[in-house]
This record gives C-alpha cells, structure tokens and sequence, in this order.
C-alpha cells in the first residue's frame, strides 16, 4: 500500500512539474537566467524527429504509431519504476529514447518485441548507470541491439517497399505483401544502385523512421541552427563518409557503394542526425566530437563495405559510445600537458 | 585613428532588453549642506601638477592602483558596454564630448610620454566614432570599435583584445603596463583639473524590468538608494534591488546603502515566482537565449523579458558543451564542474581554473540549472588556500 502510494506519487509529481513551470528563483548573481531548460531541449527534439514519425506513418501505415504508443508505454513506465525506486524524480530523459527508439525498428515487427527491446535498452542501457545523465550508452541502440542479436529472424529480411497511392499508408493499418531487400542489401549481392530519387524520398524499403531522407535532413537541420545538436559530429560523420567512400569506391567499386548512395541509404542520416549527436553517450569535449566523427565516419564505411553486416551504423555508434571516454581522456591529456607547460613558462 | 581588432569570439550578446535606461541625464539637487570646496584649476601641460591634482581630487585610479604613473605604457579608455541595464556610456560621451576628449588628454599628461592611448567603444557608436576621428588634435588618440559581447569591457578580455597580447596566467592588466579607467573617471578627471572640483557625482543607470522605464541620474556620492528611488517616484517593493548588473551584481537588502564610486548601475528586477503552465512550448518572442530554441533569435529587434526566475529544474549535467561555447577565457566549464563535484581539485588544476574571470555566463547559459560559476569560484579560493 504504501509502495502504490509512492509510485502515484512520483508520477503526479512529474506530471505537475511537466506541465508547469519552475517557482524557483535565482540566489546571487546571475540573477537572470537563459530560458533554456531540459525540457524544451528534449521537447525540440521531438519536434524535429516529429515529421520523420509522419512519414513513417505515410509510408507503412497506422501500425507504426502503435509502435511508438507501445515503446513509450514501457519505456516511461519502466524509467517510472526506477524512478520510485531510487526515490528521484521522473525526468524527461525517456522522451527521446522512446521515439528514437520505434523509428529504427523495422515496420512488421512484432509488438512485444518492441516492449522487451525498449525495457531492456531503457535498464541496461540507461538506469544501471544512474539515469538520465550518467549513460554510456545510448539506451535506443542498446534496445535496439539487444532484440536484433536475440530476435535475428524478426528483425533482418522483415523489409517491405512503402505502400503505394496517394494516401499512403494514412488509409492502411500496415504494410503487406512480398518482402522485398533494402537497397544496401541489394548493393551488397547484386551491386545495384537504387535511383537517387527514391533513396530521397523514402520509396525504399528499410526501417520506419530511416527511409525519408528529406524529412530526416530537416529535422537535423533544425537541431543544429537551434543548438540543440552540436553541428560538429553529424557534419564531420557525414563528410568522412562521403570522402572515404569517394576513394574507396574509385578504387574497389564492388566493395564500396559510391558516395552519394552511401549517404543516402541505410541509417546514416538518421543516426549520424539524431543518434550520434546524443551529448550524454558521445564524447564530452568539442576536439573529441571532431575526432569521433571522423572515426564514426571511418567504421560505417569498412562495416558496410567489408563485413558480413549489410549496415553498420548501429555498430559504429555503440563502438564509438565505447571509446568516448577514451577520446576524451585523450584529448583532456593533451590540453592539460599544454596548459602545464604553459603555467610553466608564464610563472 | 581607428584601430581594427577583433571583438571577443565567444561570450554572449543580450540584446534589447525590457525597461533598459534611455532618455537623458537627470539631475538630482544637491542638498544645500552639502558644501563643494572648489579649488583653482590647474595647467593641463603640467605633469606633477596634475598628478597631485588628480590625486586630491580622488580620481581613480590613480588612488587605487598598484603602479605608477610613470610606469604606465597603455591607457585603455572602457566605453564599451554589453551588460543588460548597464549605463551607456555613448549618452555620457554625447553629451559631454569637448570635455571627454580634453579630460583624456588630461589623463595622457598626467602619465608617461610615451603612453599609447586607447578608446575602446561599442562599434554601434558610430556617430561618437566619427566625431572624434574627424578631430585632427586627437590624432594620438586610437578608437577601438569593439562588438557589444559580454563580457568584452572585462578589464583581462578589454586589454587582451585591444593589446592583442596575453597576459600570463594568474596575472592581471599591470603586468602589461596597463591601466584602465571609464568614461566617468575621465570627466572627473575634467573637473579635478579644470574646474578644481573634487569626486562628488557620479552618473548611474536606473533600469530594469520592474520600471516601466530606465533612466540615467546623477547623484551626489554617498545617496543612500532608497532616497534615489523616492526622488524617481520608483517603488521598490517585491522587487529585486541589485548593485551592479544582472550577471555579477550583488543583491541590495537593505535600500539605505550609499552609491559609491565605483557604483554605475542599480537593477531593478521583476522576482517571479510564478509557475507557467507549458512553460517548455512557449514560442518565447521575448525570451533571450544563447541556443536559437525560442523565436527571438528571429526578431532581435523585440525587446527581452528579464525575471528572476530559473526558468527550469536542476538536474545532472548532459554535457551540451554551451558553457564551453559561450565561455570567454576558452574553459571547460563543465569539466571543472565535474572535478569539484568529485572533490578532485589536483586534476583541475591542470585545466587554468584561475583563469577564469567570474563572468557568470556559464551560470547563465546552463540548461540543467548548474550553478556552475559559483562551484568554479569555489575552486578557486580552495586552490588559493593550498
């Protein structure tokens, strides 16, 4: 009795502290403050990630907001839960995670599948390592990770082409019919080169939210001139892409996709836009987010090219959520080594 | 001549804000008791005199500073100003220009022969800019047009971007033989030598969002505030009174402190303490941030709300990187945040914490609500007891 108390509690005061405002007041100087918060912060990414939702809606129809229904119901009930637990206050922190999360899934998937993944990513992903905040990892790709190693024959060859017709997929429930392969797939066994066209506007078969490029590049757009994103590891990720793959494909054009389609199919522009640019799991310090852009950069093109994996975003960023303490241990090394011998001389 | 240097490349413009001062100077009488001893002026040519002059007359620096007059090789004149309310220093020299150029001549006699001379001015001003270009007498005198970014009239950052030299770490201006002196001081410079007239007045700037309008007045020092305020027919009450700007001023409690010299702003704040319901989906056409998240990125023009309120709940640090972008001195503000919360002060030292200026950007950009200035202060008086 006293446990339901404290779980009604904790999601009435979140809810209260959600819809309004702070009545907190500056003590000491600054006596203003920016009106910036984590909660338009997080609520801007929604925004931006929004018409990529719309899409997926258009393009395998009403059963991919059921999707995002399902991910945000366990996801936030499970950070709920933890919250109760460990007697702090539910944050918005689940927000994103829970609508990054559907929108790299593939659109048949079965919806327990969807729970289990967003559970998991949500505890090892997150709460093991102290909420919001204080993640290795990000928790979306942990989900998502988790059900693709324990789920294999859901989540690969479960592709189908967007549906047809003006309307789309806003008069069908889901999409039906043949699966048909990814146009990475397709480069890979049969060196095919979807037209460009299609990669753009999402008439491609491929996960929910990865298909529109269109729609991803804005809402990326709108993050980085909001501030939102930092500019330096989507457009440093993309770039290396791009010129790796221009050499590479120049001198192996069997291996590698030329530069155009590499950035243009698969996840890339979804995940260097909204994943990559998490702050919380990506390194710290402005020179690491150069450096591990480049390397981000580096990895999808050998994964894609060179292994067995058709894709290789999702690796390369759970990798790189690996090495970024490295990166930024590294780069505070060196900054510190400079300063020293500078103190030095100046004294 | 006008001198090109490049304005600080962080920091942070404000932009228009509400209820900022403007309009002209008010005068408030001078109580009749109050009795001035004028004194005979003086010969602006003659250096010893004007030196004991200036110096009777309790005109800072030269009161105040730990060096020479002798040993001074530069001469910064601040006119900039960037913080939110503060006085405008373009109203004081319009209004008093024959008298500002004469009082930095003053100033330049009084110092070494060789002192170089700089006014550092908002490059908005252009009219005061071509003014005293245009004047052949003050050939000697270099104009500096500077971009309104706080905080770029900080003495460290003014004197680093018009010297365009560093100062070593944990140094201050006189180690490049540099004294630096506002607008104010030059007229009271005017008046010690010209007129024989002692510091007695001070100009200071009256604004902030609790006023329906700013204003500018000049006070006899010594004026306890609360008298001012009565003269101004400003009521006070429920409202934040700060010595000083809104981003390190200190809060006034008890409204019977005197202005002093150094005083140049009093800010009036709204306090707010009220909860806004969707506070987070406001389009915020009056709201000022240093991201892009609010439509006054888009109209500048509009003037900006300024309130007490945090605008937000504390919660653990994301490491969005702002207060490094927005940092003057290139910290790592977050970082150093980050080694004091964890109580490890050896490595934070390896990261020029004493650098720091006290701006108290960080403070101010900071979306999770981290006092991050003040830890950072913190850590230095720590790091100064070892």
């Amino acid at each position: 009795m006293h446990a339901l108390k404290r779980f009604l509690k904790t999601a009435s005061d979140a809810i209260d502290k959600f819809l309004f405002g702070s009545p907190d007041v500056t003590i000491g100087s600054p006596h203003i403050r920016d009106y910036m918060n984590l909660k338009r912060y997080m609520i801007l990414v929604i925004i931006a990630v929004a018409p990529t939702v719309i899409a997926s809606i258009y393009h395998f129809g009403w059963r991919a907001l059921l999707i995002v229904i399902i991910s945000y119901l366990f996801g936030v009930t499970t950070e709920w839960i933890f919250a109760t637990i460990r007697k702090e206050e539910l944050t918005e922190g689940a927000f994103v995670t829970c609508l990054i999360y559907p929108m790299i899934l593939p659109p048949n998937i079965p919806l327990w599948i969807v729970a289990v993944g967003i559970v998991f990513g949500t505890i090892f992903g997150k709460e093991v390592f102290g909420g919001t905040g204080k993640n290795i990892f990000n928790p979306a790709l942990v989900g998502r990770l988790f059900i693709a190693i324990a789920f294999p024959s859901f989540m690969s060859g479960q592709w189908y082409q967007p549906i047809e017709g003006t309307l789309g997929g806003f008069s069908a429930y889901s999409v039906d019919g043949i699966t048909s392969a990814t146009p990475l797939t397709n480069f890979k066994s049969e060196g095919i080169i979807e037209a460009y066209r299609n990669l753009f506007l999402g008439k491609i078969g491929g996960c929910l939210g990865e298909t529109s490029k269109i729609l991803i590049l804005l809402g990326g757009f709108f993050l980085i001139i909001t501030k939102i994103s930092n500019w330096r590891i989507p457009v440093v990720y993309l770039g290396t892409v791009a010129l790796l793959s221009y050499i590479l494909s120049s001198i192996f054009p069997n291996k590698f996709a030329p530069p155009l389609f590499q950035l243009l199919s698969g996840g890339l522009m979804f995940g260097a836009m909204f994943m990559a640019t998490d702050p919380v799991s990506g390194p710290m310090t402005l020179q690491g987010k150069w450096i591990c852009g480049i390397l981000l950069g580096i990895l999808t093109v050998i994964i894609r090219g060179l292994s067995g994996y058709v894709e290789g975003v999702m690796f390369s960023i759970i990798l790189m959520n690996i090495f970024a303490p490295l990166i930024d241990n590294a780069v505070l090394a060196f900054i510190a080594s400079k300063n020293r011998k500078n103190v030095i001389r100046d004294e | 001549m006008i001198l090109k240097r490049r304005s600080l490349k962080n920091g942070y413009k404000f932009g228009k804000m509400i209820g900022s001062p403007c309009g002209q100077i008010h005068k408030l009488e001078i109580p009749k008791e109050v009795i001035i001893s004028l004194k005979q002026g003086s010969d602006i040519n003659n250096k010893s005199q004007i030196n004991k002059n200036l110096f009777e007359s309790g005109v800072s620096p030269y009161n105040t500073s730990s060096i020479q007059p002798d040993e001074v090789k530069n001469l910064i004149i601040n006119a900039v100003h960037t913080e939110p309310y503060c006085l405008t220093n373009n109203i004081i020299i319009s209004e008093n220009l024959e008298r500002f150029l004469i009082g930095i001549e003053i100033l330049k006699n009084s110092l070494n022969d060789n002192v170089n001379v700089y006014l550092a001015i908002n490059q908005d001003d252009k009219q005061i800019i071509r003014q005293i270009n245009d004047k052949s007498k003050y050939k000697w005198l270099n104009i500096c047009p500077l971009k309104a970014k706080y905080p770029q009239n900080h003495e460290i950052i003014l004197t680093e971007t018009i010297l365009r030299e560093k100062i070593p770490y944990n140094g201050t201006i006189f180690d490049l033989k540099t004294v630096i002196v506002d607008v104010q001081d030059v007229l009271h410079a005017y008046e010690a030598i010209i007129d024989g007239k002692p510091v007695l007045e001070r100009i200071i700037a009256i604004g902030g969002s609790g006023l329906e309008k700013g204003v500018f007045v000049k006070v006899l020092i010594g004026t306890p505030i609360n008298h001012i305020l009565a003269e101004l027919n400003i009521n006070a009450d429920g409202k934040r009174v700060i010595i000083g700007g809104v981003m390190t001023g200190t809060q006034c409690d008890d409204l019977s402190t005197p202005i002093d010299r150094t005083t140049n702003t009093i800010t009036i704040l709204k306090e707010n303490r009220n909860r806004e319901f969707l506070f987070f989906l406001r389009a915020g056409i009056k709201r000022g941030s240093f991201s892009n998240a609010f439509l006054s990125s888009l109209f500048p023009m509009i003037e900006r709300n300024a309130d007490t309120n945090l605008n937000g709940e504390m919660r653990s640090c994301i490491y969005c990187n702002y207060c490094e972008e927005v940092c003057p001195v290139g910290l790592m503000p977050y970082l150093l945040n980050k080694f004091i919360t964890h109580d490890l002060i050896d490595e934070a030292i390896n990261y020029k914490p004493l650098s720091c200026i006290d701006c108290n950007l960080c403070t101010y950009v900071c979306p999770s609500k981290i006092p991050v200035a003040s830890n950072i202060k913190d850590l230095k008086e720590k790091i100064k007891e070892l």
